[in-house]
């Protein structure tokens, strides 16, 4: 039994170390061939686990080939148009104008339901409001409405608008965040000072802070803190 | 670039290390096709003492090949192979010429379909 428990970290290290080095890309966000090859990865890293007999080379060189070839594909496509073209497709125009392209739904072998079913989950229940959807290479729709269908803007009120930056966390379940503090000019003294003028003695109290571009400090106490319940007690 | 660097240093590492593997698994197995030949012969002209220092050379080869077989081979076919060696150095010392040539020619077949295994051929690779 130990031997599994032992080839199954090794294998769970090696797929996490994997994962972390061929992108960030959510499930969402892959391209077909990115989805393959996640896959690809779990199932060579799941046989050996449960089968001793599979030596565990037989999965990690390759395991280790598929990254390689993803990281090639990934850095290949950054530098040439048409090889990411070729690797991860084009966009394809489905309603231009107005007026769904039937060829291309045709070509993309997407039926009207698929098309309407992406529109709804964009927010567009009618199609007649959309200007322009584009299928992305991932297999999403974006869309563009129509002029008269899209939400106001404080430009198209010719409102002026402050500017809006990140929202630093500064403390995390009670772990001070010193990469964002450092990244404002700020330390964890002047934290502390800020947190101690409402009565938080303790950081690690503390279940969220941020700081926003205008200056204001937010934090929120864990609801076992002192200070805490009586916080949550108020909220209700 | 430094991740294409790394991706090329471990892509030769992959390379030199799978041709290295694949000389040794070969060496390994030309070893023991060796010595087993050489013990089918003494057990054939029935020279059981120079069958029985065969047998001994046959498991201090065996013992070696384990080491880089365990790792590569599928670890049904390694174990199949060691309890036919087992089997063939009890059968030496007992002086069983029919069941000794027996297990001699499923012995040299094993090491054969191993060694087959790890050839780049296309009927390996499909």
């Amino acid at each position: 039994m130990f031997v599994v428990i032992i080839r199954t970290i090794i294998l769970y290290v090696l797929v996490f170390i994997v994962m972390r080095i061929m992108g960030k890309r959510q499930i969402g966000q892959l391209q077909p061939i990115e989805l393959a090859v996640a896959i690809m990865v779990s199932a060579l890293a799941a046989l050996p686990m449960e089968d001793i007999s599979i030596p565990l080379m037989n999965s990690i060189i390759p395991i280790l080939l598929l990254l390689i070839f993803q990281v090639t594909v990934s850095m290949i496509s950054m530098k040439s148009m048409t090889l990411r073209a070729l690797f991860s497709g084009r966009p394809t125009m489905v309603i231009e104008n107005g007026k769904i392209l039937q060829s291309e739904l045709v070509n993309l072998r997407v039926n009207m339901n698929d098309l309407l079913e992406q529109l709804r989950i964009s927010g567009y229940h009618n199609i007649a409001d959309v200007e322009f959807a584009t299928m992305e290479t991932n297999g999403q729709i974006s869309v563009i409405p129509k002029s008269q269908k899209r939400p106001l803007t404080p430009e198209d009120m010719n409102i002026e608008t402050r500017y809006e930056g990140l929202c630093h966390p500064l403390i995390i379940d009670g772990q001070v965040d010193h990469r964002n503090l450092n990244s404002i000019g700020l330390s964890e003294k002047w934290l502390k000072d800020e947190l101690k003028k409402f009565g938080v003695e303790n950081l690690r109290d503390i279940i969220f802070s941020s700081i926003d571009t205008t200056g204001k400090l937010y934090y929120q106490r864990r609801q076992n803190s002192p200070g805490g319940q009586e916080e949550r007690n108020k909220m209700l | 670039m430094k991740i294409m660097i790394a991706m090329g240093l471990l892509l030769v590492f992959i390379l030199v290390f799978s041709f290295y593997m694949n000389n040794q698994v070969s060496d390994i197995s030309k070893d023991l096709m060796v010595t087993l030949g050489s013990i089918e012969q003494g057990v054939e002209t029935e020279q059981w003492e120079k069958a029985l220092k065969d047998v001994e050379k046959l498991q201090m080869d065996w013992e070696k090949a384990i080491i880089w077989w365990t790792p590569m081979m599928d670890h049904r076919e390694v174990d199949a192979l060691d309890h036919s060696i087992a089997r063939l150095s009890r059968q030496v010392s007992l002086e069983e010429k029919e069941e000794a040539l027996v297990e001699i020619s499923l012995a040299k077949r094993m090491v054969h379909r191993i060694n087959d295994r790890e050839k780049v051929m296309i009927s390996n690779i499909f």
